[in-house]
């Protein structure tokens, strides 16, 4: 049914009478929501703008040959090879890691624990969750000196430290993701697999783990963005200026966030602040496209339940 | 604004007044009032009149349209932005006949002068006092030394005074449902409402709260155009002047209160009058 | 099988919670040489000197309140708006994509918020107040922008809860979209701005990056905004990068230490007020 043109919404007049505090109200927000928005888009701008015409294979791979940098292990002098690799090994390893863990705890938190144990464990992820990223830092760096005074005297700061510390991390979003996901499924679904005749643990992999799989599946993408825009906890176990491809965990590693941090810093030429600003353009995308997938995966979750 | 709002409000009128002749007992008219949501119809082509000072009942099973009517009235349908509303309200208020829904119009004071009680008490989340001095000190600023009396009044108008008398500072929240529901009512004939909107009012109450509501309005016919939604036909015989019964997004039939009479439930009257009505547009007249 | 599985869940949460355990022993047992060979009094001084054996973190403490107490100063407020904006005042074409843009600000990575700073704040500052623009007013002002959406969302999430109760009622009394934030859904609010203060707070303090590149890493006490200061965070990443004697380690482990104790503190807190407004 088409309604005739005349039944257009009526527009209402805009109210006469506001009082002194209520324009003061109005004003402030618009304000707030002007300066936020000015910032931001100021910071696009700003990065778009001298990020995209780096692009291309020169940023990547500098002054070689990329079949020769990817095949042949040559280094991609000046280019930002090193670093893309250092921060994917990085983020793979931690989701390796992370993910197993995260999503079983979480599971354990909304499914099993109960009581004083629910209790405890849920303020323990909060504590760890708010816990700033140089602490987990701190104790990577702590783990090697301890490591070095005892077991293993050739300990040294890594890729595979980094990752574990990273862990630390990210391990908070993803418990709480799964948890909330689990525990936001309607009670007839989370009721149906006891009704017909599953253990809880079938319930949990064959009804609830797939119903809640967006859910989750953000949580890792949420974590997967935090484990590769972490510069203080790399920091400090683990990534240098120059390291080149990473040739095992035990080995030093360079990474994005790093290379931006540091070129900031130490820029000797135009060309490296060039490189600098194409490293913060591709970090910017990859998170920013996290984001986006995350956020479709989201509404599409509670569009289904 | 050194006016004052009381005086602002009388004066002026909502939007474009409306010079036609009426029939002077009447406080509202709905002509082909249509209303969609998401492109789906709700409502087709309601015509409604509402007698001045009387009480109007609407009466149908939920998602017959009945509370859509009556969020037409206040313009609460502007909320929902994939609604849409076509057709004519016009309202008596202060006196003049106002286009409410195709002309532009002061929303904000439209909706102090068409007050509404909902199906579940909704207090705000505050003292009970507050919850009748802090909309009226935002919407009709009355001075400072007004206030008191007028919540006064209005909570006596809500029969809710002598209960309420000792916890004015309490949280509204610690007031049993019926209370709750009366401090709403009080709150919106505090405003000074001409027309009040009632939503199936005592639905979510026990029989003593009903009670209590039902004497309240009562008491409030005469002063107030009152329009209420219910789905029981007992409370319409009871309380109303005149009787919409609604079904399938249309007014099924007009009636007095006593018409109801006989009926075992309104399921069994709907049926009846619907059956009627096809026979009468199948008799071919 | 079901005993094997439901261990390895209980393992994996319980562990999880142990981790956070752990962090605790392990900066407490790290710290613990300053109490038994007493320099618990050289850690609280003013004065960071490794060479001359002083290693003071006080005047990182002050920058670390600085920093923050001035962002949340700025963020607070400016959330505070931004959600009115969003939940009403503002109008939909402008409010959509302002939400958008907030969520996505949780996800851009701080390195790149000081990077930008870099280049286009500290310069307008050194223009603006002398110095070399490397200083607390420019950090604290990068990390404002930081925490805002850590804030606007809190807050919104609260209003989200108020809205389904209240909202049909507000507007059926003639209250204005600015009325009906200010006065109804602020104080039904309290316990979440709040509790949006201290994560907002929290987050600022945890901040390394911004404050690392940006905040001029001076090491005495501030003296003024505009001056260069070092926060708890940046100064635990210089120290271990500038591979100090391990003398110097001990109070880094303090500061980490104090780092955490906070964040336990802002938590108990936290839990303190989710704990009344669920009473109420």
């Amino acid at each position: 049914m088409k309604w005739p043109n005349s039944m257009k919404k009526p527009t209402h007049m805009k109210r006469q009478a506001a009082g002194r505090i209520e324009n003061i109200v109005l004003f402030g927000s618009w304000l707030s929501a002007g300066w936020i928005a000015t910032v931001m888009a100021i910071f696009f701008g700003y990065v778009l703008i001298n990020g995209a015409p780096t692009l291309g294979p020169r940023l990547i791979f500098g002054e070689s040959n990329w079949i020769d940098v990817v095949l042949r292990g040559v280094p991609a002098w000046g280019g930002l090879y090193a670093a893309v690799v250092g921060t994917g090994t990085l983020v793979i390893l931690t989701s390796l890691i992370a993910v197993p863990i995260g999503v079983a705890a979480g599971v354990y938190l909304a499914c099993y624990a109960r009581g004083r144990i629910k209790r405890f464990l849920s303020f323990a992820v909060d504590v760890l969750g708010g816990t700033p990223s140089i602490v987990m830092g701190l104790f990577g760096f702590g783990l090697i000196t301890f490591l070095r005074a005892t077991v293993f005297p050739d300990a040294r700061t890594s890729l595979l430290l980094a990752a574990v510390c990273l862990t630390m991390l990210v391990l908070p979003y993803l418990i709480s993701m799964t948890r909330m996901s689990l525990e936001s499924l309607p009670l007839e679904l989370r009721l149906s697999g006891p009704a017909m005749g599953l253990t809880t643990q079938q319930n949990v992999a064959k009804v609830l783990l797939p119903s809640a799989r967006p859910g989750i599946l953000s949580g890792v993408i949420l974590a997967v963005g935090r484990a590769a825009e972490d510069t203080a906890v790399i920091l400090l176990t683990g990534v240098v200026a120059n390291a080149g491809l990473p040739r095992g965990l035990g080995d030093k590693f360079e990474a994005l966030p790093f290379t931006i941090y540091y070129l900031a810093g130490e820029y000797r030429s135009a060309e490296e602040l060039n490189t600098a600003f194409g490293a913060a353009l591709i970090l910017l995308s990859l998170t920013g496209g996290l984001y986006f997938y995350a956020r479709r995966l989201k509404r599409r979750w509670r569009n289904s339940t | 604004m050194s006016k004052n709002r009381l005086e602002y409000g009388l004066q002026a009128t909502l939007g474009v007044p409306i010079s036609a002749e009426r029939d002077q007992d009447l406080a509202g008219q709905i002509r082909k009032l249509r209303v969609s949501f998401d492109g789906t119809p709700v409502l087709h082509q309601v015509d409604l009149d509402i007698p001045k000072g009387k009480l109007t009942m609407l009466l149908g099973f939920s998602g017959s349209g009945k509370t859509t009517v009556l969020r037409s009235l206040n313009r609460l349908h502007d909320c929902f932005p994939n609604s849409r509303i076509g057709g004519e309200i016009h309202l008596l208020l202060g006196g003049v006949w106002q286009d409410i829904n195709g002309a532009p119009v002061d929303l904000t004071e439209l909706r102090r002068r068409v007050g509404m009680v909902f199906q579940t008490p909704n207090v705000l989340p505050t003292s009970v006092i507050r919850n009748l001095s802090l909309p009226l000190s935002l919407t009709l600023r009355p001075p400072k030394s007004e206030l008191q009396d007028r919540v006064e009044k209005a909570l006596r108008e809500a029969h809710l005074w002598n209960e309420v008398e000792h916890r004015l500072h309490r949280p509204a929240r610690e007031l049993s449902g019926g209370q709750q529901q009366r401090l709403c009512l009080a709150r919106a004939l505090a405003l000074e409402p001409e027309i009040l909107l009632l939503d199936e009012p005592t639905s979510s109450l026990d029989f003593r709260s009903t009670e209590a509501i039902e004497e309240t309005l009562v008491s409030l016919r005469g002063r107030y155009t009152l329009v209420a939604v219910s789905h029981d036909p007992g409370q319409a015989q009871r309380l109303a002047d005149t009787v919409a019964v609604f079904a399938e997004g249309r007014v099924a039939a007009r009636c007095g209160p006593n018409d109801l009479q006989g009926y075992a439930s309104l399921e069994a009257m709907i049926r009846s009058v619907m059956l009627a009505e096809r026979s009468f547009n199948d008799s071919g007249l | 099988m079901e005993r094997v599985v439901a261990t390895l869940y209980a393992v994996a949460g319980i562990g999880a919670g142990l981790v956070g355990v752990a962090l605790l022993v392990f900066l407490t047992a790290y710290s613990w040489p300053l109490v038994t060979q007493g320099h618990v009094g050289t850690v609280l001084s003013t004065t960071w000197n490794p060479n001359a054996g002083s290693f003071g973190i006080v005047p990182m403490i002050l920058g670390s309140l600085t920093i923050a107490g001035g962002a949340v100063l700025i963020a607070f407020p400016a959330g505070l708006g931004i959600c009115i904006f969003l939940n009403g005042v503002g109008p939909r074409w402008a409010a959509r994509p302002l939400r958008a843009v907030v969520e996505l600000m949780t996800g851009i990575p701080t390195v790149l918020y000081a990077f930008v700073a870099v280049f286009l704040l500290v310069p307008v500052l050194r223009n603006i107040a002398g110095g070399s623009g490397y200083s607390a007013l420019s950090a604290l002002l990068v990390v404002a922008v930081l925490i805002t959406p850590t804030i606007v969302l809190t807050i919104d999430g609260r209003f989200e809860q108020l809205h389904g109760q209240l909202y049909l009622a507000t507007v059926a009394l003639g209250l204005t979209p600015a009325q009906r934030l200010a006065w109804v859904y602020l104080p039904a609010a309290r316990n979440g701005l709040i509790a949006a203060m201290i994560l907002g707070f929290g987050r600022a303090v945890g901040d390394t990056v911004i404050a690392l590149m940006i905040a001029g890493n001076a090491t005495h006490v501030p003296s003024s905004i505009t001056g260069a200061v070092r926060t708890l965070t940046s100064h635990i990443a210089l120290v271990l990068a500038a591979d100090t004697q391990s003398g110097a380690y001990y109070s880094l482990f303090a500061a980490g230490l104090l780092l955490f104790l906070f964040v336990l503190l802002a938590n108990i807190a936290l839990r303190y007020i989710g704990s009344k407004e669920r009473s109420t």
